[in-house]
C-alpha cells in the first residue's frame, strides 16, 4: 500500500506549518522525519491520519485521497502511534490493547478469536505479555509507551505511524522497539512513518530521511546523504561531528563544542 | 532453550488474561442481573409503601404484596388477554385504582428519570472527560427552570396545551438553552470540549438570573416554583400519559447510548489517540450530546430539577463495575432507576403527611454516602 504526499501545506490562522510538503512511502520501508521542534513533524502525520485537513495539495492511500475514506475504513489501513496517550485506570493493558481493534469491529460485533490472536501477537512483539493484567494507569511512562505502541500493531495497520517512539524509553528498550519496526516492516511488508529526534537512530534504522525545518522538506534521501555537517547545521543550527563507528560502521552524530564556541569567538 | 520456555510462559499469561477477559461476561450477566431484580423490588417496594399498603396501619390497610404483584401482573397481560378475547375477571376495586392508576405511574417515572440522568451523567462524564460532569453540566437545569418559571407565573395554562404547559416549557426552555451553548462553542464544525464546557456555565448561570428574578416577582408562585427547582415526581402521580411520553424519548435514548458503549471507552484513551483508532470523536460527540440532552429535558421537563443521580450514581457504579461503558452503563441505567424510586419513598414518607421534593433527599442521603465510599475505595483519580 502507498502513500503519496503531494505539495501539502497548512496552516494555523496565518502561521504556515507545513509548506509544500511532497514525498512517497511504500510497503517495505522505513521513512524517518527529523527536525527541529516546532518545525511540523507532528503536524504531518497529523494531516496523513487525515485529522487535520490540509490547506492545499494532497495525500493519496492506494491512489484514493483520504478525505474520500471514511474515519474507520482509514484507520484499518493506517494507524498513528501518538506520543501521549491518556490511560484510564481500571482497564487493564489486555483490554486497552484490545480497543485497537476498534476499526475492524462493527457497532454488535464481538471480538473474535482471530481479534484475540492478533492482540496478543501485538503485545509479543513489543515484549508486554508479562504485563497483560497490569492496570494501565499504574504503569511507568516508559511501560506506557510501549502499551501506545502495542495499541498501535493491534490495529494491524498497512502503514505505521509513530510519533517518537523512543521517548520515555531507555536505550536497550529503544533499540528494541527500532528493531521492532524493521521487523515489522519487513515481516508484514507494511510502510512505516517515523518521526525521531534521535539522528543516531534515524541514520541506522530508516531507509530514507526528511529533514523537516519550518514546514518545509530541506533535504529528502537516504541516511548516508542526509545526515552530514552541513545539512544538520542548516537544520538546527548547530555544528557537529558525523564519525563513523570503526567496527560497525554505524553513524555517530555528536556536538562540535570547540569549534561552536571558536567560531563564537571569532564572531 | 530459554527462549522456548520464555515463550511458554508468554502463552500461558496470555491464555490465561484472555480467559479472564472472557470470563468477564459471566460477572458482567451477574451484575445486570442482580440490579434488574434490584429495580423490579424497589418498584415493588415502593406501591407498597404507604397507608394503604402492607406497611401501613391496620385501620387504613387495603392490599397486600400478592395484590400489589396481581395487579400488576394482571395489568401487563391484559392487553394480550383483551387481543385473544378471553374475558377478565372485573378489577375495579379499589386496590387497583391505588396501585395502577396512582401509584405506579409515579414510581415508573421515577425509574426513567433516574435512569436518563445516571446515563446522561455518565455519558458527560466521559464527554468531558470531567468527574465533575452531570447531566446539567452545560445548563440544561438554568434552561428548563426559566421555562417552568415562565409557565408557573404565567399561571394556569396556554388553552392548547392544556395540562402539559409546564412540562412543554420547561424542556422548550432545556432545548433553547443546550442549542445556544451548541452554536456558541460550534467554531467552524468543530466543538471543543473547554468551549462547551465554559459557554455552558455561562449561559447556565443567565438563565439562573431570569429565574431568580421571575421568583422573586412571581408573589404567590413562590412556593410552585421553588418546588419545582428541587425536583419532585408528585407531578405525575396518577398520569401514565406523561410517563408514557417520557418512556418514548428516554428508552430510544438509553439504547443508543448502551450501542455506542465502545467508542466512549476508546474517548478515554484521548480525542487525539480515539481519532488514530478510527473514531470520528466530532461525530460521536454531538451524537452523544443530541442524545444526554433529550432525555435528560424530558425527566426535568416532568420531574423538575432532581440534582445528584446523575453525578453519584455513575460514580457509585463506576466503583464496582469498573470503567467499561459495556457494563457500566447498563449497570447505571437500573441503579439510578432504582435509586431514585426509593429516595422518592423516603421523600414522601419521612415527614409525613407533608411531601419532601426529592431533590432533598437524593443530595441528603446521596451525598454522605458518596463521601464514605470516595474516602474508602477510590485509589486512583477518575
Amino acid at each position: 500500500m502507498e502513500i503519496k504526499v503531494e505539495k501539502v501545506s497548512f496552516q494555523y490562522e496565518d502561521v504556515k506549518i507545513l509548506d509544500s510538503i511532497t514525498f512517497n512511502a511504500g510497503p517495505g520501508q522505513i521513512i524517518g522525519i527529523i527536525g527541529p521542534n516546532g518545525s511540523g513533524k507532528t503536524t504531518l502525520l497529523r494531516c496523513i491520519a487525515g485529522i487535520l485537513k490540509v490547506d492545499q495539495g494532497s495525500i493519496h492511500i492506494n491512489d484514493k485521497e483520504i478525505t474520500q475514506y471514511k474515519r474507520k475504513e482509514l484507520a484499518r489501513i493506517l494507524s498513528v502511534v501518538p506520543q501521549i496517550s491518556s490511560f484510564t485506570a481500571g482497564f487493564t493493558v489486555f483490554e486497552t490493547v484490545l480497543m485497537g481493534r476498534y476499526p475492524h469491529l462493527g457497532v454488535y460485533q464481538r471480538e473474535s478469536e482471530t481479534d484475540y490472536q492478533i492482540v496478543n501477537s501485538a503485545l509479543e512483539r513489543v515484549g508486554i505479555t508479562h504485563l497483560v493484567n497490569r492496570d494501565v494507569s499504574e504503569l511507568s511512562g516508559g511501560e506506557k509507551q510501549l502499551v501506545t505502541i502495542a495499541l498501535g500493531l493491534a490495529q494491524d495497520p498497512k502503514i505505521l505511524c509513530l510519533d517518537e517512539p523512543t521517548l520515555h524509553l531507555d536505550i536497550n528498550m529503544q533499540y528494541k522497539i527500532m528493531e521492532l519496526c524493521k521487523e515489522v516492516c519487513h515481516t508484514k511488508q507494511i510502510g512505516v512513518i517515523l518521526v525521531l529526534h534521535d539522528l543516531a537512530l534515524a541514520a541506522q534504522y530508516c531507509d530514507s530521511l526528511i529533514i523537516l525545518k519550518n514546514g518545509q522538506i530541506r533535504v529528502l534521501g537516504s541516511p548516508d546523504d542526509v545526515i552530514n555537517v552541513e545539512s544538520i547545521l542548516d537544520a538546527y543550527g548547530v555544528k557537529v561531528i558525523v564519525g563513523r563507528d570503526a567496527s560497525t560502521g554505524l553513524k555517530y552524530i555528536i556536538p562540535d563544542l570547540q569549534s561552536e564556541a571558536e567560531s563564537r569567538s571569532v564572531n | 532453550m530459554s527462549q522456548n520456555l520464555q515463550k511458554g510462559t508468554d502463552d500461558t499469561i496470555l491464555h490465561t488474561s484472555l480467559e479472564r477477559y472472557q470470563r468477564r461476561r459471566l460477572y458482567w450477566t451477574l451484575m445486570i442481573t442482580a440490579s434488574s431484580l434490584g429495580l423490579v423490588f424497589s418498584i415493588v417496594f415502593a406501591i407498597m409503601f404507604g397507608s394503604a399498603g402492607p406497611f401501613g396501619p391496620a385501620s387504613t390497610r387495603i392490599f397486600s404484596i400478592f395484590d400489589v404483584l396481581r395487579e400488576i401482573g394482571k395489568n401487563i397481560i391484559r392487553p394480550l388477554l383483551e387481543f385473544l378475547n378471553i374475558p377478565i375477571s372485573g378489577s375495579t376495586d379499589i386496590s387497583k385504582v391505588i396501585i395502577w392508576d396512582i401509584r405506579l405511574p409515579r414510581v415508573i417515572m421515577g425509574a426513567f428519570a433516574g435512569m436518563a440522568l445516571a446515563v446522561a451523567g455518565t455519558v458527560m462524564q466521559a464527554l468531558f472527560r470531567n468527574p465533575m460532569a452531570d447531566p446539567y453540566i452545560i445548563g440544561l437545569a438554568s434552561g428548563a427552570s426559566v421555562g417552568a418559571s415562565i409557565a408557573i407565573v404565567a399561571g394556569g395554562s396556554l388553552f392548547f396545551l392544556a395540562g402539559y404547559t409546564l412540562p412543554i416549557f420547561a424542556f422548550g426552555g432545556a432545548l433553547i438553552t443546550i442549542t445556544i451553548v451548541y452554536y456558541i462553542s460550534n467554531i467552524r464544525g468543530t466543538i471543543s470540549v473547554d468551549t462547551l464546557l465554559l459557554s455552558g456555565i455561562t449561559v447556565g448561570s443567565f438563565m439562573t438570573a431570569i429565574t431568580s428574578f421571575l421568583t422573586y416577582i412571581s408573589g404567590e408562585h413562590l412556593r410552585p416554583i421553588v418546588f419545582w427547582l428541587m425536583g419532585g415526581l408528585s407531578l405525575v402521580e396518577g398520569d401514565w400519559d406523561s410517563v408514557l411520553i417520557a418512556a418514548m424519548v428516554i428508552i430510544p435514548s438509553c439504547f443508543l447510548c448502551l450501542l455506542l458503549s465502545r467508542p466512549l471507552n476508546l474517548l478515554l484513551l484521548g480525542e487525539e489517540s480515539a481519532q488514530f483508532r478510527g473514531l470520528d470523536v466530532q461525530k460521536l460527540r454531538q451524537l452523544l450530546l443530541v442524545l444526554a440532552t433529550l432525555m435528560t429535558a424530558i425527566s426535568v421537563a416532568f420531574t423538575g430539577v432532581i440534582g445528584f443521580v446523575g453525578l453519584i450514581i455513575p460514580h457509585l457504579v463506576r466503583l464496582i463495575t469498573g470503567p467499561d461503558h459495556r457494563i457500566l452503563l447498563p449497570v447505571s441505567a437500573l441503579s439510578g432507576a432504582s435509586f431514585l424510586i426509593l429516595a422518592d419513598v423516603v421523600a414522601k414518607t419521612i415527614i409525613y403527611p407533608t411531601e419532601l421534593p426529592v431533590g432533598i433527599i437524593t443530595a441528603f442521603c446521596g451525598a454522605p454516602f458518596f463521601l464514605y465510599l470516595l474516602r474508602k475505595y477510590k485509589k486512583t483519580g477518575y
